[in-house]
């Protein structure tokens, strides 16, 4: 964490769906974070459609509230959010989630690599060294293999592929913006920058247990889930994602 | 030439074509199918009541083709064009969902810009 004063202007996109018992206080951590370090940050709370007060909690705070018109799903969402730090200047963005299980402190150790020139894309990953919440054995074991899959596919190491808690320089915003993907977005995105050769770096964070609901994969569906995303980390790899007209595709410089 | 279908059964296909076709023309009139999806049905139901009236054309293109029961080649070319166009209905709904989803975005940066230059009366919408 190096103390200098970074002019760059950074966006904190916060993906939101019916998050009301969180969103004020993540917002809160994360401008206190971001003061703290000296960081021009603007928040941006992307509000997907919630049907609680997200969006009433969320304009009560200081930070820039986009309410899409109906739900667009976790990928819809974060591409909105990276959209708008596209289009606004911003020159690095980073995803915290709203559920409170990202920490705003590590906001400046998750850019560093990004500062320094060293990687385009920064992953937050709480499986490093043992740190902090370490969640289930089902949810350790695929995340382990999807590591297997992007390790095997693109020769990326991460220890987690999975983590949404990441930070992008501009370029690698221009690149995503538009074709992030709607299902499984962090490991497939990974996938589609490891591709481009988007020079991916990790940075050790200590995550806390979710504040909110439990995770919607379990059981069966986590049979599913792993089908599904190998699908889209496979059509990811060879190019099938779909991308809209050819000229809205943008390759990394 | 060996009688392909008993006479009925042309009477009713003749019957079911004709009624595919007036049924697309109504619906290009009404402006409701859109021109590149009405040709492919046009087309389709040409072909279905030129081999109702034409029997003996099923027959001839079988033995072109080797195929013993005539029959199997129409459900074979039939299931060949349903699964092609079933292919197509489904990249164009891919780029619908694309192109809805960038629409959708857009509505939210233009209203956060909107909410942002008149803060005193914010839109309700």
């Amino acid at each position: 964490m190096t103390p200098n004063p970074s002019p760059m202007k950074i966006a904190v996109v916060i993906p939101a769906f019916n998050e009301e018992a969180s969103i004020a206080a993540v917002v809160e951590e994360v401008r206190k974070s971001a003061a703290a370090a000296h960081l021009d940050a603007g928040i941006i709370v992307v509000n997907d459609g919630s049907t609680d007060a997200t969006a009433a909690r969320a304009a009560r705070v200081q930070c820039i509230l986009l309410n899409c018109p109906y739900n667009l799903g976790i990928g819809g969402a974060v591409s909105l959010g990276l959209s708008y730090a596209y289009q606004n200047g911003y020159e690095i963005a980073i995803q915290v989630d709203a559920d409170g299980q990202h920490p705003p402190s590590e906001i400046p150790a998750l850019i560093e690599p990004i500062l320094l020139g060293r990687a385009d894309v920064v992953i937050g990953s709480r499986f490093l060294s043992n740190v902090g919440y370490q969640s289930t054995l089902l949810r350790r074991l695929g995340i382990a293999y999807l590591n297997a899959l992007l390790r095997w596919l693109t020769g990326v190491r991460v220890a987690d592929s999975t983590s949404g808690f990441r930070a992008f320089n501009r370029n690698a915003v221009a690149f995503i913006k538009d074709i992030y993907p709607d299902d499984f977005p962090e490991t497939v995105s990974n996938v589609m920058f490891a591709r481009n050769h988007f020079r991916i770096a990790e940075v050790q964070v200590h995550m806390s247990q979710r504040t909110g609901g439990r995770s919607s994969i379990r059981g069966a569906k986590a049979v599913y889930y792993v089908l599904k995303v190998t699908l889209g980390i496979v059509f990811a790899f060879i190019g099938m994602k779909y991308r809209g007209d050819r000229h809205d595709t943008i390759t990394a410089v | 030439m060996t009688q392909l279908l008993p006479f009925r059964i042309q009477i009713l296909s003749v019957v079911v074509s004709i009624a595919l076709l007036l049924f697309v023309a109504r619906l290009i009139r009404k402006g409701r199918l859109r021109e590149e999806y009405a040709l492919l049905w046009l087309i389709s139901a040409a072909l279905l009541i030129l081999f109702s009236f034409w029997r003996e054309g099923l027959q001839f293109f079988a033995d072109l083709l080797g195929v013993y029961y005539p029959p199997s080649l129409m459900f074979m070319g039939a299931i060949f064009v349903i699964v092609v166009f079933l292919v197509h209905l489904s990249v164009v709904i891919s780029k619908l969902q694309y192109q809805q989803r960038i629409l959708a975005q857009e509505i939210a940066m233009m209203r956060a810009t909107l909410e942002k230059m008149t803060p005193q009366d914010t839109p309700s919408a």
